[in-house]
């Protein structure tokens, strides 16, 4: 599934005065396609989380469009561009994002479409090297652990698009190398893969490499 | 795992979130039903009692502070016994106006061994009377023969046994429905056997009448009034023409006690009214501020595919749920409360008591159940409305 996103234009207004108004995102263009990873690069605050938010249908622009294949994401209501995310979309959010309650099997399968594909929650639990702690709390997790659960649970589906919001953040070398492995065969599989990062080592499985400052995105390089 | 089932495993993880606001759920079903059947239960009692005095005029015996002690043998039970000349009946019946009169003799038993305090006698005439055979005849149809007694339904004796007052033996011909008033503790039989019975307690020393005969005295004589003739003004014409006696109108005896009811039911729902309102606010409040606090959770869900509406039928659900075990739980502790303690609540009042029955209770039940789900629906729509307004995108940046 190919993303086209075209001028997109995020920014707050500051006590709801519109002469305050920030900018977060600048008319940015990006078209992302299936089979190839773009790396987003950018320091903090520069809108890379902003935007993927965007793209993924959490986050309605101000002004221009996102198009996956020829379906117009804004232009439909939240109940689809819900389903259609969940269906299509593995998004992995930076931080602690997992229900406290749930088990970790539980997590995954959550977000499963059909709610019981124990199989395939086994296999990503097993790949991402969390076949001990299945049956264990979030609470009772490392912070390396939860972020690849949440990797596990944006991959439940087999989505087309996935994006990952600095999905190696809290992993050491050896687990961060087993996730942008994971994200490449994604992506050599069909997906689109966006990852927005700090991490250079990204750079490696990168496809295309973006830089994001002040809400303008630059292309940077073509790998391949 | 999916989202459906989610509210029932987020009710029963949270449990200390789920504990506070059942509990406030639970005080609200409690003061509502609480509250409610109480105040049906006091009205219960009155009405009771002014079914069973079924008159419109009563006469007794002047020196017998005629209200207040007839009130206390009606509503309290406490046994008491006064009498007065029955040529008074003479003068009665010939008033304008009477369409019908009746008699009754009061005594107090010395013992009784169904019973550990002494109990109220109530002989009544079996051909005149038309204020006790009504409801008596709910329990017995047949006719009261010399030694036979009914009895009231805190009696602890049964149909068919005996029972021994100033040593003679009398069988139980009937027990009475709960009337929720002093009559409960009392027995029932006719006239003649009082006046055996005052005959015996004479004959065993103790004093009851000091220079009468049993046949010469009564103690109360009942009136019914013709339509059409004021009930007030026969009432001062007795008062009037006969120093001895004094007559009152039935109502006006109950005026007191209606009126005392009226003031603790007019208290209690305020009291109601309060505790729903702070309630109200309070769970509301609850309710706000868990959502506010559960935003990464709704930004979590969001991000794997959850709809804003599926988010608001989610945080609902919950309410709902907990609403729903919040009423279960305070109609059941209040009901076994009240239905528990419904004797020792009516003697500590010194009010006519009568529990509601299965209708009225489940009435009750229906819509206090409704109510505080509605209640729990109405905070669970204020936080779902918070919930689908969450700024995920926002969230995930925090």
């Amino acid at each position: 599934m190919m993303i086209d996103a075209k001028n997109i234009l995020v920014s707050y207004t500051k006590n709801g005065k519109k002469d305050k108004t920030i900018s977060i995102i600048n008319s940015v263009d990006i078209t992302i396609v299936p089979g190839k990873v773009a790396v987003i690069f950018g320091r903090s605050g520069s809108g890379k989380t902003t935007l993927i938010s965007v793209l993924a249908g959490l986050l309605k622009p101000q002004e221009g469009s996102v198009l996956y294949d020829d379906i117009d994401l804004y232009q439909q209501n939240d109940d689809f561009i819900s389903d259609f995310r969940s269906k299509n979309i593995g998004f992995i959010p930076q931080g602690q994002s997992l229900l406290s309650n749930l088990t970790i099997k539980e997590n995954i399968l959550l977000a499963n479409n059909n709610g019981n594909d124990s199989d395939r929650a086994d296999e990503l639990i097993e790949l991402l090297g969390l076949s001990n702690r299945e049956e264990y709390l979030s609470s009772q997790l490392s912070g390396g652990e939860l972020r690849r659960c949440a990797i596990a649970r944006a991959l439940i589906n087999q989505p087309s698009v996935v994006f990952a919001d600095e999905p190696t953040g809290d992993l050491d070398d050896y687990n961060t190398q087993i996730v942008f492995e994971l994200l490449r065969q994604k992506a050599k599989d069909g997906a689109a893969v966006v990852i927005v990062t700090h991490d250079e080592s990204a750079y490696n499985y990168a496809d295309i490499v973006y830089r994001m400052d002040g809400g303008v995105l630059a292309l940077r390089d073509i790998q391949k | 795992m999916n989202i459906a089932k989610l509210p029932l495993k987020n009710i029963f993880s949270y449990k200390k979130r789920t504990i506070g606001l059942t509990l406030i759920l639970v005080i609200l079903t409690m003061s509502l039903f609480g509250g409610s059947i109480f105040i049906k239960s006091l009205n219960n009692g009155l009405d009771s009692l002014n079914e069973r005095l079924g008159a419109d005029i009563i006469v007794l015996p002047k020196d017998a502070e005629s209200e207040v002690d007839l009130q206390n043998l009606l509503l309290q039970g406490t046994p008491g016994y006064f009498y007065m000349d029955k040529n008074i009946l003479n003068d009665l019946e010939s008033i304008e106006g009477v369409d019908r009169i009746s008699t009754q003799y009061f005594l107090v038993s010395a013992n009784a061994d169904c019973c550990s305090v002494k109990v109220q006698i109530i002989g009544f005439d079996e051909e005149t009377d038309f204020t006790i055979k009504p409801w008596l005849h709910e329990s017995y149809q047949g006719v009261l023969k010399d030694n036979e007694i009914i009895v009231g339904s805190m009696l602890s004796t049964k149909v068919g046994h005996t029972l021994r007052l100033y040593g003679k033996e009398f069988l139980v011909v009937g027990k009475l429905e709960k009337t929720g008033t002093g009559l409960d503790t009392a027995v029932y039989t006719t006239g003649d056997t009082v006046k055996t019975l005052i005959e015996a307690a004479e004959d065993k020393g103790i004093s009851i009448l000091s220079k009468q005969s049993p046949d010469d005295v009564i103690s109360s004589v009942y009136i019914d009034v013709k339509d059409g003739y004021d009930i007030d003004t026969i009432v001062s014409d007795i008062n009037l023409n006969n120093s001895e006696v004094k007559a009152v109108r039935a109502r006006t005896m109950m005026t007191s006690t209606s009126d005392r009811l009226g003031v603790i039911s007019s208290a209690i729902s305020f009291f109601v009214k309060i505790i729903w309102v702070f309630a109200a606010i309070i769970l509301i409040a609850a309710f706000y501020i868990i959502t506010g606090e559960r935003k990464k959770e709704f930004a979590a869900l969001r991000v794997i595919g959850v709809s804003r509406k599926k988010l608001g039928v989610l945080v609902m659900s919950e309410a709902i749920i907990i609403g729903i075990i919040g009423s279960v739980f305070g109609i059941i502790i209040t009901g076994a409360f009240m239905y528990s303690f419904s004797v020792l609540i009516g003697s500590r009042l010194d009010l006519p008591y009568l529990l509601p029955g299965v209708i009225a209770t489940t009435y009750y039940i229906l819509v206090t159940f409704i109510s505080v789900v509605l209640l729990g629906t109405i905070s669970g729509l204020i936080s779902a409305y918070k919930a689908v307004s969450v700024d995920t995108a926002r969230i995930l940046r925090e």
